[in-house]
């Protein structure tokens, strides 16, 4: 139940790394499972052919999964607002859909610190897309504070990559 | 939900080997009652090691386990093994101080010679020295093998103390020299000279909450040969000591300086003045920023 | 009138000054060489039965450990004079002084008939020549290490003045894997590195575990189930229980000192906040109610106050308040962003970690704020935890972006920083009490 098993574990840090080191498109590695998922959701099948409506790889692909944030802050920026727009609109396409904002950081912070800024991220996410529409019930937060970093290089350019917010799909989504 | 892991009970699937095995590593012990608690939790915590190295996730472990039945006692603070022979008391004679004599009490340091007014670079004898072991001119001759050590000091006390106080500390060793040759040594330079000479021996105890627990003072009496005739506490050391961890290994830290660097080079004919010190203060505050 | 008080006053300092002839010269050293005391312990004597290498194990523990404080040299067997064949006799003490040891350790392990250890050791007083302490332990044959830790922690008090820290345990987290998908598992091992086991698997993440008091207990937090909480886990039933039944997550857990509470930082929409749990009763009290994040509470000693760090004035700054959540304010006004407060057992420090740009180091600062001073400088050092007689630090090393995290140590006059030995990489590690 909490388990993934290790083959599907091995595919997708499989998929992560052929993907490329850096990129933000590839989130869902390390996010565990719901509690007592029934379907085994969010597990990346082996990637055949065109990319089905309403999958989780749909979501990140076609919608985008991550916002970035300046550092040691929190609020959304203009840029990303377009993105978590689009997120608004899918959720409400698919509304069986359920999903957990994951707020990130990068290393110039206490790992206390960067839980708690890692959380106002998430929730920052959260909150945005509820004012879109988003029932608040269908988003849940949690955050890694500096433990899940993307990339890890000490300059800007890798810190501002591990600064984000990740919209990741936990239930409901076709496979 | 499982987010609370209730843990499953797996006491059937305890290997008397395998708890054999962790037992050796990390035995079970019981010295008072606490510590008997304590070996306990060992012995628990490994069982629960074995049980997730075997198992998939299950954080019990059976309450029946086997402790070991081991006891570790302290007997006494002292040990009811006596010392065949009575320990001889601490005044050790001068003869049988063969440890390394220190060095001429003039610490050579290029650094400071700019500091000194006039250091004139060839270092009178004192005439105790002469007297005594012709022998000691030899620390003199070889200065290079304390040369690291005394640098090594030097940047220790700088990054221990003040700039002034450094300096202080480290121009005694010459000017007491040239004091001795030329006989003008005043009472103060005689003290500068005995500090001189003794904090090299002296490691003082950091550390302590409460600095002024760390000071401590002796009455020394000195040999005309410059060894220990006599060392005490003064009474109000003594009576601090006796109640005072801290001070208690303060006081031992100076004694040992004090045996440690005898005997103490000082113009013979002082020796009315330098028979006695008293108070004689090792006073670390200053090394502890 | 005035004019002859003054009169009085030079005639009495002239004759003050003309007297030093007959009286004691005064001295007062200030200035030291500070060292570690050359010690010498040769292997304990075998007293008869057991393992012919249980002296040289015990002695060899125990030269470790003293040599690791940084605050003795025990002196290279080779080059010593005497034999020591017979701890029950005085020993040549010139000839220790030959080879400048100043301290000198004899001891001797006997297999009982009953099977266990009897272990005697003496503490020699070199320069002085005589016994400054005298100790006798049994135990079973496989405890030797404990004894060797409590040797020397009987060493290390008699010699400074402050209890030893030898005989304790530290808790923290072993870490294996690339940055990105590091494996972080609750582990346990001795101050010296030995005796090293996990307590998780590694499924799920797990981070900042702090011993309770009588270091029977460990609370840490967990990501078990996606759901990061504060976990207890008690050593001896090897139970593991989510302490309280919060919403959202908590984190940065710590003991009370009298281990009755656990004082821990709830999330609620995003806001961080500190909060105490009573253990018995479960009740829950508030403590800071601040927008800003508030978390990394740790307790005084005497339980009344609790430091922790704050954002709520533009930075993340150490602040104390009162154990009910009174009197809050700032004490930390040094440079860069402060946090992670952890007050020293013996009450008198608060050490921290402090952020200047991508820089943090690990100092400490009375409680109040004052005298402060920082203890190492690398790269990334944070989450300082005390050693028992709050003497030494150890803290987490982490090299830049992340790659690889060590523990350190460090004393508390930023002297002796060293690597401590755990297998393989480690971080946030916290110090046990001394095992009683």
């Amino acid at each position: 139940m909490i388990r993934f098993s290790n083959s599907l574990k091995f595919a997708a840090l499989s998929a992560a790394l052929l993907l490329g080191a850096c990129t933000h498109k590839q989130e869902a590695v390390n996010t565990a499972p719901p509690p007592a998922p029934p379907p085994p959701a969010a597990a990346p099948a082996p990637v055949t052919s065109s990319i089905l409506p309403g999958s989780a790889e749909d979501f990140r692909v076609n919608v985008g999964d991550t916002v970035h944030f300046a550092l040691n802050e929190y609020n959304i920026e203009d840029a990303d607002k377009a993105l978590l727009g689009r997120q608004a609109a899918w959720l409400a396409r698919y509304p069986a859909v359920r999903v957990t904002v994951e707020g990130h950081a990068d290393e110039r912070g206490t790992r206390e610190y960067n839980l708690a800024l890692g959380a106002r991220r998430a929730n920052a996410v959260k909150e945005y897309l509820v004012s879109q529409g988003v029932s608040t019930g269908r988003v849940e937060t949690v955050s890694y504070g500096k433990e899940r970093p993307i990339c890890t290089e000490s300059n800007e350019g890798c810190w501002a990559q591990n600064r984000r917010g990740v919209t990741t799909i936990t239930a409901g989504a076709n496979s | 939900m499982s987010s609370n892991p209730s843990p499953t009970r797996r006491k059937a699937a305890q290997p008397a080997v395998r708890r054999a095995s962790f037992t050796r590593q990390r035995p079970t012990t019981a010295r008072s009652q606490p510590f008997g608690i304590f070996g306990s939790i060992l012995f628990h915590g490994l069982i629960l090691a074995a049980a997730f190295l075997t198992f998939q996730r299950n954080l019990s472990t059976p309450e029946d386990s086997h402790v070991v039945p081991v006891d570790l006692v302290t007997v006494a603070d002292q040990t009811n093994v006596a010392a065949q022979a009575p320990p001889t008391p601490p005044a050790p004679e001068p003869e049988k101080m063969d440890m390394p004599t220190p060095p001429a009490p003039e610490p050579i340091q290029p650094q400071m010679q700019d500091v000194e007014p006039a250091p004139e670079p060839p270092v009178p004898k004192f005439d105790i020295q002469k007297e005594k072991k012709p022998d000691t001119d030899k620390p003199v001759e070889k200065p290079q093998t304390k040369k690291e050590a005394q640098q090594d000091f030097a940047a220790l006390l700088n990054k221990l103390t003040t700039p002034d106080k450094a300096q202080k500390n480290v121009k005694p060793g010459p000017r007491v020299i040239q004091g001795v040759g030329a006989g003008t040594m005043m009472t103060a330079d005689l003290a500068d000279a005995l500090k001189s000479q003794m904090y090299r021996c002296w490691s003082p105890p950091t550390g302590a909450p409460d600095a002024r627990d760390l000071v401590v003072d002796y009455d020394l009496n000195l040999n005309p040969d410059g060894t220990v005739a006599r060392l005490q506490m003064t009474p109000s050391t003594a009576a601090q000591a006796a109640g005072n961890g801290y001070t208690r290994a303060a006081a031992e830290a100076a004694s040992r300086a004090i045996y440690q660097c005898q005997p103490y080079r000082l113009p013979a004919d002082r020796y009315n003045v330098w028979r006695e010190i008293n108070p004689l203060r090792f006073d670390p505050r200053q090394m502890m920023q | 009138m005035k004019k002859f008080l003054v009169l009085c006053a030079a005639l009495l300092a002239f004759a003050l000054a003309s007297l030093p002839a007959s009286a004691a010269l005064t001295v007062d050293v200030t200035q030291g060489n500070a060292q570690p005391l050359p010690i010498a312990i040769p292997d304990f004597v075998p007293g008869g039965g057991g393992d012919p290498a249980a002296g040289a194990n015990i002695a060899g523990v125990v030269r470790a450990d003293l040599e690791r404080s940084g605050l003795f040299r025990p002196l290279d067997p080779k080059g010593f004079v005497e034999h020591v064949t017979n701890i029950n006799t005085v020993p040549n003490f010139q000839s220790w002084r030959s080879i400048t040891a100043q301290g000198l350790v004899t001891g001797q392990v006997t297999q009982q008939p009953d099977g266990r250890l009897r272990v005697d050791f003496r503490l020699w007083d070199v320069y002085g020549e005589s016994q400054m302490l005298g100790l006798q332990f049994f135990t079973t044959p496989e405890n030797w290490r404990r004894i060797a830790h409590m040797v020397s922690d009987a060493i290390y008090e008699r010699i400074t003045g402050e209890k030893g820290y030898f005989d304790t345990r530290i808790v923290f987290i072993s870490e294996t894997g690339p940055a990105i998908k590091r494996v972080k598992r609750l582990a346990i091992m001795d101050e010296d590195g030995a005796n090293p086991i996990f307590l998780t698997r590694g499924d799920y993440m797990v981070l900042t575990p702090r011993f309770n008091p009588t270091a029977q207990m460990i609370a840490y937090m967990s990501y078990i189930g996606a759901k990061p909480r504060v976990y207890l886990f008690d050593i001896e039933t090897g139970r593991q229980e989510m302490l309280g039944n919060f919403p959202n997550m908590t984190f940065s857990p710590r003991f009370s000192p009298d281990g009755n509470s656990v004082a821990l930082t709830l999330e609620t929409a995003g806001n961080s906040d500190i909060y105490v749990m009573d253990l018995r009763s479960r009740s829950i009290r508030r403590l800071t109610t601040d927008p800003a994040i508030d978390t990394a509470p740790s307790f005084s000693p005497d339980g009344r106050q609790i430091a922790f760090e704050s954002d709520r004035g533009g930075s993340q700054q150490i602040y104390v308040m009162n154990a009910d959540g009174s009197g809050q304010h700032r004490v930390s006004f040094g440079a860069g962003g402060n946090g992670t407060p952890v007050w020293s057992p013996r009450g008198d420090l608060l050490a921290f970690t402090r952020q200047q740009g991508a820089h943090f180091t690990i100092g400490v600062m009375r409680p109040d704020g004052s005298g402060e001073r920082m203890l190492t400088n690398a790269y990334h050092d944070e989450g300082p935890t005390w050693a028992p007689n709050g003497r030494v630090l150890m803290f987490t090393r982490v090299s830049p972006g992340g790659r690889d995290s060590q523990v350190w140590s460090v004393d508390v006059t930023g002297r002796n920083e060293r690597r401590v030995l755990t297998p393989g990489s480690a971080s946030d590690p916290a110090w046990s009490p001394l095992i009683q």
